[in-house]
């Protein structure tokens, strides 16, 4: 129960860091590559993240996308490994009753 | 003729073969693990807000789309064969050589410019993103949570 509720909170946290990089990376790509692009990048986050890394070092944003990937990796581990879905209202996995 | 200023076209995208060799791989993988049901990129915007962006559900409509079942992809995302046409000309424009490529990406630009094309696919996703939001969205958000 209390392992259960502490990766809940590192699933939050992960989500937030996540969302806080997309949405950085998301005002550049509008910024500098114009509204189509910047909507693409709404629509279809790889391609967000994708611009993201070929364009780190133009925009200055090498850290933003480091800390980007390093979550996507945690937050794929946990997903894989634990179960733990970090999206609110995602169906967990049903407790094994012996 | 639309302002370019405003919506600067997007084929030329084909021309960068780093990138474009980076989003097919990654799209790849991604649909892979997904038809694997497998954990993938999971949409940022339904994880931070709970509501799908205009996207949700194009994955899983490709896959159907892949498999065959038509219907099974529709009710997933309409625009799964657009998608999959986009997909179709990423991965063309990584395989053919330069002399045929250069040619066919500027047929595609004059294109984009003259018709607006890309403005009317992104709109029109648009639109029908508001439409399920609007009219089916207790379906909608239960369909892309699985």
């Amino acid at each position: 129960m209390l392992a259960g509720g502490l990766m809940g909170i590192v699933a939050l946290l992960v989500f937030l860091g996540c969302a806080i990089c997309y949405i950085v990376v998301l005002i550049k790509l509008f910024q500098n590559d114009g509204l189509l692009k910047g909507i693409l990048g709404i629509i279809c986050g790889l391609f967000a993240f994708i611009w993201g890394w070929m364009n780190a070092d133009r925009y200055g944003i090498k850290n933003v996308m480091m800390i980007w990937t390093l979550l996507i990796i945690i937050a794929l581990v946990l997903n894989f490994a634990l179960g733990v879905s970090m999206i609110p209202g995602y169906p967990r996995p049903a407790p094994v009753v012996p | 003729m639309l302002p370019q200023h405003v919506f600067p076209p997007i084929s030329p995208i084909l021309r960068d073969r780093k990138f474009t060799f980076a989003l097919v791989g990654a799209t790849g993988l991604h649909i892979a693990l997904v038809s694997l049901n497998l954990p993938s990129w999971e949409c940022p915007i339904f994880r931070l807000t709970g509501v799908p962006c205009p996207g949700c559900g194009l994955s899983r409509a490709t896959v159907l789309l892949l498999k065959g079942d038509l219907a099974g992809s529709f009710r997933f995302h309409a625009f799964a064969p657009i998608f999959l046409f986009a997909i179709g000309a990423l991965i063309l424009s990584v395989l053919l050589p330069r002399s045929i490529l250069q040619p066919a990406i500027a047929r595609a630009e004059l294109i984009e410019r003259k018709t607006g094309l890309t403005v009317l696919i992104l709109g029109g996703l648009i639109l029908y993103w508001l439409a399920r939001l609007l009219f089916l969205q207790a379906d909608f958000v239960q369909l892309i949570r699985g």
